[in-house]
């Protein structure tokens, strides 16, 4: 996954200069390869801005609510219909 | 100078100048690490065998704040325990025997905790609490996938006959602390935020221990346990909107499956759109987490994904793991769902091992026999010859067990005859078959194919009955997805308001999502989502008032 920028590198990058028993570099999470697919992963990021959140392509569209197909024409119908008509004749007789 | 001296001076440092971001840096146990680190622990090897010893110098490097001069910053019991306990750490650590490790780093936490707990100093330690418990829970999540590893405890807890919690409910329990400790802080204001907008004291630190709680709770299935978390965050908490986003997104994932497991649709599809929302662009695992279970809930509502998810990245596989289902709703074609949620289509695995198969398979059920009533009622209904009739428009109960026993023999493997006059005739068609009745079903030389339980229209083998389809449209009505009555005397469903309403299908059978949705509004008694604080507690919500620390009991000498 490509991340977004690594959130320790600026603390890091201070630690340095202060504190020596810190390494700038050494921030990184553990390795991904233990976590399992289904697992929610830690972000790489603490914060973002909404502009951060906003993806390309149509985000007013996403749900279909009404989706009721009166085709009767497939197969499934066809089938139904043909049964249906069996159980017509036979109230008629 | 030893390397423990220089240590414990930097820390007592960072104590008087109350830099906790410094103290943090300081306070890690998880590797990879600078070399100063084993040099400390070497150093703690050769010379601090002895506890008591190591407290002792620990007391004259790093002196206890002045008592009651909260200005200037200093150590204080709670700490110096902890202290004690992370070089002792340090010491003793063995990073090969990770089971020992997690119960020594248990320790750490706990001992951290505690000292997180003072009402004065505590808060200087919650960036290390957060980070030490962070680890632990790492740490546990991933022995939990090492049985090898867990294997000893097991046997232990064999000896003591009783039951045991596991490693990662244990670890959940220790970290609830930090997380109630964080949420019951009491606050210079009543509603935990201060000044500057952002959560006051240590009420900053609680969805990084709730979030860190949940996902040990739903890794060892004690989802049930965060229920009490939930209902004190509801109370208690600042409004979620006033933390970061990563910590947003990720607490709005699990809320939104908690309800989801709970059977809350509605509120689980709000908990995780708003989360998929909030999520950054660009984090394409989290959003497809975050999407497996906000379409699951969705698809539950009668709201199917569109083609706009198809140019999303996060969404490319999991589409035709849910538009199979999604199309066999749309026909209310019962076998092309029981296929899509079953053995045949390859998903049944997949769906399972996220959490969502036994829900999509008893709720969208519901949907289908929704949909194969109207498709019956589409396909038998005639419209009445004179617009003005008044008569409602009906569904016979007959022809839906008519259809109803037909795709239970499709179900079961029946075939259609050969027919033997067209196999005569080389293949060429009766000349009059258009007119001919098509030939019913019958059963495969085999015998008809065993259903489990949920494989049948109804129950496994069993043939649907007109009671059995009574009783199916008797419970949609309830639920609000067919929109009439049954005439059980005539044996059939009336359709109501089909002239007000635009006609009978639409007035029958209205959308799902908006019966659903309209029924969730009506039940939501504040507009709220259990769990989820969306707006400022005022200390007027009739919660119960903490008097501990106020009110105590007489002759306590303080």
């Amino acid at each position: 996954m490509s991340a977004a920028p690594a959130s320790g590198a600026a603390q890091a990058a201070k630690a340095v200069t202060t504190d020596k028993n810190a390494e700038p570099t050494k921030d990184a999470k553990p390795a991904a390869a233990l976590e399992e697919d289904d697992e929610f992963e830690d972000f790489p990021v603490e914060n973002w801005t909404q502009e951060d959140t906003e993806v390309p392509g149509d985000n007013t569209h996403l749900w279909e609510e009404s989706w009721d197909d009166d085709d009767t024409s497939e197969d499934f119908s066809a089938q139904l219909k043909e049964e249906l008509k069996k159980v017509e004749a036979g109230k008629k007789r | 100078m030893p390397i423990i001296d220089e240590f414990l001076s930097s820390i007592s440092n960072f104590l008087k100048t109350k830099d906790a971001s410094q103290l943090q840096l300081f306070l890690r146990v998880e590797p990879p690490l600078p070399d100063q680190f084993l040099q400390l622990s070497q150093e703690l090897k050769a010379s601090y065998r002895d506890g008591d010893k190591l407290e002792a110098h620990i007391a004259r490097l790093v002196p206890e704040a002045e008592d009651g001069n909260s200005e200037v910053g200093g150590a204080w019991p709670g700490f110096l325990a902890f202290l004690r306990e992370y070089l002792e750490f340090w010491r003793d650590v063995n990073f090969e025997d990770l089971l020992e490790t997690h119960t020594q780093l248990s320790n750490l936490a706990n001992a951290c905790i505690t000292a997180l707990s003072n009402a004065t100093f505590g808060i200087i330690v919650l960036p290390a609490t957060i980070q030490l418990s962070s680890t632990l829970a790492r740490l546990a999540m991933m022995l939990d996938k090492r049985p090898d590893l867990t294997r000893k405890l097991v046997k232990i807890a064999d000896v003591d006959q009783e039951a045991r919690k596991t490693l990662v409910e244990g670890t959940a329990e220790s970290i609830q602390r930090a997380f109630t400790m964080c949420l019951t802080e009491r606050t210079a204001n009543r509603n935990g935020i201060g000044r500057d907008g952002k959560p006051e004291g240590k009420k900053v630190g609680i969805y990084s221990f709730a979030n860190m709680v949940l996902r040990l709770l739903f890794q060892c299935k004690k989802t049930r346990l965060a229920n009490q978390m939930f209902t004190n965050i509801s109370q208690n908490s600042p409004p979620l909107g006033l933390y970061p986003a990563s910590q947003r997104v990720t607490y709005l994932y699990y809320l939104g499956r908690y309800h989801f497991a709970n059977s809350h649709f509605y509120y689980a599809a709000q908990c995780l759109q708003s989360a998929y929302d909030q999520c950054h662009a660009k984090c394409l695992s989290q959003r497809r987490s975050i999407l497996i279970f906000l379409i699951s809930a969705n698809m539950i509502l009668g709201r199917f994904p569109t083609r706009a998810f198809l140019v999303r990245p996060e969404a490319a596989d999991l589409l035709n793991k849910f538009i199979p289902i999604a199309n066999a709703i749309r026909k209310g074609n019962m076998i092309a769902f029981k296929q899509a949620v079953g053995p045949e289509c390859g998903n049944e695995e997949w769906l399972f091992q996220h959490g969502v198969l036994l829900q999509l398979k008893s709720r969208c059920e519901v949907l289908v026999w929704r949909t194969f009533a109207r498709r019956v009622f589409l396909l038998t209904y005639q419209f009445p010859s004179d617009p003005n009739s008044r008569r409602a428009p009906t569904l016979d109960l007959e022809d839906l067990v008519a259809a109803a026993q037909y795709c239970q023999k499709l179900l079961e493997g029946w075939v259609k005859p050969v027919d033997s006059m067209t196999a005569m005739q080389a293949g060429r068609m009766h000349p009059n078959s258009l007119f001919m009745k098509t030939p019913d079903l019958i059963v495969p030389p085999e015998g008809p194919r065993k259903l489990g339980a949920q494989q049948g229209m109804v129950f496994g083998n069993t043939r649907p009955n007109l009671m059995e389809m009574e009783a199916i449209v008797a419970s949609l009505v309830q639920q609000d997805l067919l929109h009439g009555f049954i005439s059980h005397n005539q044996g059939k469903f009336a359709i109501l308001g089909a002239k007000q309403r635009g006609g009978p299908l639409n007035a029958g059978f209205p959308p799902v999502w908006e019966t659903l949705k309209a029924r969730a509004d009506r039940e939501a008694k504040n507009g709220e989502i259990p769990g989820w604080v969306q707006t400022e507690r005022t200390g007027m919500m009739g919660g119960v008032v903490n008097l501990t620390g106020i009110a105590r009991p007489v002759g306590s000498g303080e």
